[in-house]
């Protein structure tokens, strides 16, 4: 299993702060998340920040990772303050 | 005159006495209001080098022509003084209602000078000034001394039992918010001046009312469609940046020794708003409310800002979130600066670790350092070392190298090796260091936008031009915050589609171009209220032909302006650095390219900002921008 931590309004609109997953890619993940939380929009979701243990992934290539037990994928969204 | 009340009384606590001191309307035309109108007056009233801590040392507290108009997030205030913790100009803004309350009351600003015999409140109403006692006051905390103040609709701002003992980073506090920075709540302790209170019927003419109105509502609305000014701050507050400062390494930790914290969720704004929070709270015109009321150890209080959760949690490896709800209370109570308390402990702890100074500071341990909120605003035992600061503490300890201030002030919760730009901003700011006056470009590097905080270029001309423009929506009396709605919707909502990406990476490619720009205002002798509503706000206020560029040129002035009392008070250019721990550790050991680069970028921001190798702005600058006469 792997787990997926979600941060930011990503986090408050699933209502979950993680949920854990058996091996699968991030594009499986991702459609797997959006079965589960009809009120996820996909798009907002496709368009998250994401780490896979703690490194950045971006570009479509990261959507084909396969997500391994013990890897945890971070989904953010972007943010500001002072 | 449009905007202003065109008044500003200057306050003798020594004799007394009240004078009105002669603003002309030309320095309101080249200056607005705020920080830069502030730095003028200290300009034109010191002919040298002035001690914070010394009856010559004035307190300009100011407004500007949006205070009180009903422009969104419009009721800040400036404190300026010399700072007793960088000897340099400070400029200490703050929200909640006290600049509306002195606007309301008659001024513009307020100058204090001099030193009275015994504990003091100014009461203003109705442009009428009385200099009363206030010795049952002294020794109160900031939230009873407000309440002995009277009655609610009042504004009032108070210093703490930490002013009182002149801890060199007091804060000024006014109701639950603080002018935390540089030690103006010292300035106010050693004139002994508890505090100000202020109310009126004042109103002031507006240039275009009608049109102003109607700019009005599109601004709001355009803060409230913003995914960042409209979700993510109303959702988490400042709070909501932690989780991915962490995820970019720009968390600081452990005295600045790293950019992640283990316990980061701990910690957090989703933790916050998920295990405390009450109510958003935000400042009266604010439809942002990025403002906590949290709910913790059986009380309501003030929810920590990202700053304090960041010095006051991970930098000290603090991961009880309800400490620092506590610490971040009696910060506010005692009046201290939470961002250099924290700062100051980090460093204490390390000194300890590496054997350096025997106190009883450990990083983790966070079950001492509520006593010595007490210690220090008392000067009681360690508490009165450290209330002199991190570079006090090192110049008597040593471990200056990892001493994290930037000429004197300590630097906020960015750490700055994963974020070339802010790392620029820290080591030009004129407050020292500090994100927002450094011009935050952090926002662009990872946080709002997704540049690239890795490289160096580009990076000069984009922290000047984030620098000018902060200066400028400061002194036009507007929150910061609201220039973050400047960045495109679709920049923020889409970082991953291709077009973005490439808008992302191509940006520092144009800093040759905003450079260039930079110095030539009439280039952007336009407006884009849709944009940067700024601009025609002020225009519609003022009457002033004001633009974007000449907007920017505002902030320019005043920045330069600011540069020149530093100069004064002995800033030189080599005071524009970071300490060693930045510029020469590894903040990763796998990555030999974190750190921060500032030999890269020094010596281009001053070329751009029409300064010499010294950091000295240069004749041509000066007159450029009307800061000597023409001759």
């Amino acid at each position: 299993m792997f787990e997926i931590k979600f941060f930011g309004w990503i986090r408050s609109e699933i209502g979950i702060p993680k949920l854990s997953m058996s091996e699968r890619t991030v594009m499986e993940a991702l459609d797997e998340i959006i079965k589960c939380y009809p009120q996820i929009d996909k798009s907002q979701l496709m368009q998250s920040i994401m780490f896979i243990n703690q490194k950045p992934v971006v570009g479509k290539q990261r959507l084909s990772i396969k997500l391994k037990a013990g890897d945890e994928l971070a989904i953010l969204s972007l943010v500001s303050g002072g | 005159m449009f905007g202003f009340n065109g008044k500003t009384a200057k306050i003798d606590l020594t004799h007394g006495t009240v004078e009105n001191y002669p603003m002309t309307e030309e320095s309101y035309a080249l200056y607005l209001g705020g920080k830069t109108l502030a730095a003028k007056i200290i300009y034109d009233t010191f002919n040298g080098k002035v001690e914070a801590l010394s009856r010559e040392n004035i307190l300009v507290i100011t407004t500007s022509p949006l205070t009180g108009s009903t422009s969104p997030c419009s009721s800040r205030f400036n404190i300026s003084t010399i700072s007793p913790l960088t000897g340099l100009l400070i400029s200490s803004n703050c929200g909640g209602s006290f600049g509306l309350h002195l606007k309301k009351a008659g001024y513009d600003a307020i100058i204090i000078s001099g030193k009275s015999p015994e504990p003091v409140i100014i009461d203003i109403e109705n442009q009428v000034i009385v200099v009363k006692s206030a010795k049952h006051l002294w020794g109160k905390n900031t939230s009873e001394a407000q309440d002995l103040l009277g009655p609610k609709n009042r504004g009032k701002l108070v210093i703490g039992i930490a002013g009182e003992h002149l801890v060199r980073y007091a804060a000024v506090i006014s109701e639950e918010r603080a002018a935390g920075r540089g030690g103006v709540g010292a300035v106010f302790g050693y004139k002994n001046l508890k505090g100000i209170i202020a109310s009126g019927q004042a109103t002031t003419e507006m240039f275009d009312k009608e049109a102003f109105k109607k700019h009005n509502v599109k601004w709001i609305r355009q803060l409230k469609a913003h995914p960042l000014t409209g979700k993510q701050l109303p959702m988490y507050g400042t709070a909501g940046l932690v989780s991915m400062m962490n995820y970019r390494n720009l968390l600081a930790t452990k005295n600045y020794s790293s950019g992640q914290f283990d316990d980061f969720e701990k910690i957090n704004g989703e933790t916050l708003a998920e295990e405390h929070l009450v109510k958003n709270k935000g400042c009266v015109t604010c439809p942002i409310q990025c403002g906590r009321q949290v709910k913790a150890f059986d009380k309501m209080v003030k929810g920590p800002e990202l700053e304090t959760l960041g010095l006051l949690g991970s930098n000290l490896l603090n991961n009880d979130m309800e400490s620092i709800i506590r610490l971040n209370h009696l910060c506010d109570e005692y009046g201290i600066d939470t961002i250099t308390f924290g700062s100051t402990i980090g460093f204490a702890m390390e000194l300890r670790e590496k054997g350096i100074w025997d106190n009883d500071l450990k990083f983790g341990d966070s079950t001492s350092l509520e006593i010595l909120v007490e210690k220090t605003s008392k000067r009681q035992g360690i508490g009165n070392e450290l209330a002199e600061g991190t570079k006090r503490l090192s110049e008597k300890y040593g471990g200056k190298d990892f001493a994290i201030h930037v000429k004197g002030l300590e630097a906020a919760a960015y750490e700055p090796r994963a974020a070339q730009g802010m790392g620029l901003g820290y080591a030009t700011s004129n407050r020292g260091g500090c994100h927002l006056n450094g011009g935050y470009l952090v926002v662009l590097e990872g946080l709002g936008l997704n540049v690239s905080g890795k490289t160096t270029r580009g990076k000069a001309a984009y922290t000047i031009m984030f620098q000018d423009m902060m200066e400028a929506a400061s002194s036009a009396g507007s929150c910061l915050f609201t220039t973050y709605a400047m960045l495109p919707s679709f920049l923020v909502k889409k970082p991953n589609n291709t077009v973005v990406r490439l808008i992302n990476g191509a940006m520092p490619l144009f800093g040759g171009l905003v450079g260039f720009v930079k110095n030539k205002p009439w280039l952007m002798h336009f407006n884009l209220a849709s944009v940067l509503p700024h601009p025609y706000s002020i225009r519609l206020i003022t009457g002033y032909k004001m633009t974007i560029g000449r907007f920017l040129e505002f902030g320019e002035r005043g920045y330069n302006l600011e540069r020149m009392v530093n100069i004064r008070q002995g800033l030189k250019g080599s005071d524009d650095t970071l300490p060693k721990r930045l510029l020469k550790e590894l903040q990763r050991s796998d990555d030999p390219n974190s750190i921060v680069k500032l030999d890269e970028m020094l010596g281009t921001y001053y070329k751009i900002r029409g300064w010499d190798k010294d950091g000295i702005p240069t004749h041509n600058t000066l007159k450029r921008l009307k800061l000597i006469e023409d001759k």
